[in-house]
């Protein structure tokens, strides 16, 4: 990921066997995610986080999901474009 | 029949996955954000020259398109456990050799080697869109390197009449267990090839070598003791260490570093029941030259307060003051089942209950949850790179610190 953020994010998820984001907001923006290209899972604590990275056909974003206190972030940024 | 698996270019094909502008491109993954050097790199890496354990400017100046993606940690081991999980459904005969490189004995199942091949490569690339190289062969030596013969996204295998063939194409030095610097000794004695090794003669390599050359004959032969062990060998030591992200000139930086390093180790020894009596300080300095020393207890201790002081003193002992590039502690002389965490000399009694507390607390809320003041000055906090003696569970299991 180029940039950096963990933001806690507005998200529109379908729940079935594990969270999958359909949607994200950005700055104001509504992103329609396009393309789950990857998903994984991690510890932290009693906590269980399911992270994605997600494409909205531009540029390329990893979303997680805590399942301890429901929320979800924005922690990173690829637009592409750089190193 | 066992078989091999081994992922291609782990780290890098699943950031490479995972990030499709990052796909078709050459990339390198790197430990940390700081100084620091290339795990591992695409295969379009690869072909321009990039290679494991170049620094990153040395990676930049071969490959000035380079794209650096910082590890990621988490990622890989939930990757590699998932996988491993996958592979405990074929056979329960899987040792896990590392992050990315496992065998599997299927004899006792009624899989056909090539459809276990086939299912592993099929699930690795359905599941995770990466792709792993299998060999199969007659022992973990020929299977290992069976492995490496199609890679990437390849498959071999040798049957048990083809082995000697199989082996005499190789190099010496190609030979999984033998190596390049064994291979130059061999070559200033004339020895050349497999077959050369052979006709040299099982006696005069046990004469030059003694156990190890029994076992370096037979490797020749295509032959290999070691079968697939599948249950975690104990745990003789406890060991964490660490590349500063700076290098350290004060003492007291390198005091912050000691704590950290001694809390991991404890907390480790803690999670897992075990007690030490011998504490190994480590320190490598700029010129990566190392020197260490063992002190022991005179009692079993897993507690923090115990291994740091008696680190703090063999670190009195043997830093000479040049910069410090890593620092390393060891808990060794283990005994099991059994977590040590004061005794009659300590001033302070509720030791047990304040570890107990912060294990709680770590363990509910994620690891360095609550840790020591002093390690707030440390510019790197937690496991940041994965160890080849990482594993999915038991002791050998470490949890990442994300950046």
């Amino acid at each position: 990921m180029i940039l950096n953020l963990h933001e806690r994010v507005r998200v529109g998820a379908v729940f079935e066997n594990s969270p999958r984001p359909v949607w994200f907001s950005l700055h104001g923006e509504k992103v329609t995610v396009k393309d789950i290209c990857y998903r994984w899972k991690e510890r932290a604590g009693n906590d269980i986080i399911h992270k994605y990275t997600v494409t909205d056909g531009f540029n390329v974003f990893e979303l997680s999901f805590s399942s301890l206190d429901a929320c979800w972030y924005l922690e990173g940024m690829d637009e592409g474009n750089g190193r | 029949m066992i078989l091999c698996m081994d992922m291609d270019a782990f780290f890098a094909s699943v950031e490479q996955s995972a990030n499709p502008h990052l796909r078709g491109k050459p990339i390198a993954v790197i430990g940390a954000k700081e100084r620091t050097v290339v795990v591992t790199s695409s295969y379009e890496a690869r072909a321009e020259g990039v290679k494991t354990g170049m620094s990153k400017y040395e990676a930049l100046k071969v490959c000035p398109h380079l794209t650096l993606v910082t590890a990621s940690t988490g990622k890989y081991t939930y990757i590699s456990t998932e996988i491993n999980k996958y592979l405990r459904t074929i056979t329960p005969e899987v040792e896990v050799y590392s992050i990315d490189e496992a065998f599997l004995d299927i004899s006792n199942t009624e899989i056909n080697p090539v459809d276990a091949a086939y299912m592993i490569k099929s699930f690795v690339k359905k599941t995770f869109n990466i792709t792993c190289s299998v060999g199969v062969g007659p022992n973990k030596l020929i299977a290992k390197m069976a492995s490496g013969v199609n890679k990437p996204d390849g498959f071999y295998m040798v049957e048990p009449d083809e082995v000697i063939d199989f082996v005499d194409s190789f190099e010496l030095g190609d030979i999984w267990g033998i190596g390049r610097r064994l291979a130059k000794r061999f070559r200033e004695l004339g020895i050349f090839s497999p077959k050369d090794l052979r006709d040299f003669g099982q006696e005069r390599l046990e004469e030059m070598f003694g156990i190890y050359g029994t076992r370096l004959y037979k490797m020749v032969c295509g032959q290999y003791a070691g079968g697939v062990v599948s249950e975690e060998p104990p745990v003789k030591s406890i060991g964490h260490s660490m590349t500063m992200p700076v290098f350290l000139t004060k003492r007291e930086e390198a005091l912050n570093y000691i704590l950290q390093l001694s809390e991991m180790v404890s907390a480790r020894a803690r999670k897992n029941g075990f007690a030490g009596k011998t504490v190994h300080l480590t320190i490598r300095d700029t010129e990566m030259s190392s020197v260490g020393k063992r002190k022991t207890f005179g009692f079993f201790t897993s507690a923090t307060h115990h291994i740091y002081e008696e680190s703090v003193s063999i670190f009195d002992e043997l830093w000479n003051k040049t910069p410090i590039r890593l620092l390393g502690i060891t808990l060794g002389n283990l005994v099991s089942e059994y977590v040590a965490l004061t005794n009659i000399m300590d001033d302070f009694q509720k030791y047990p209950q304040l570890y107990d507390a912060i294990d709680k607390i770590n363990s509910k809320f994620g690891k360095n949850a609550v840790s020591y003041a002093s390690v707030l000055n440390c510019k790197r906090i937690g496991a940041k790179t994965i160890s080849p003696a990482w594993r999915p569970e038991g002791t050998r299991n470490v949890e990442f610190t994300p950046d």
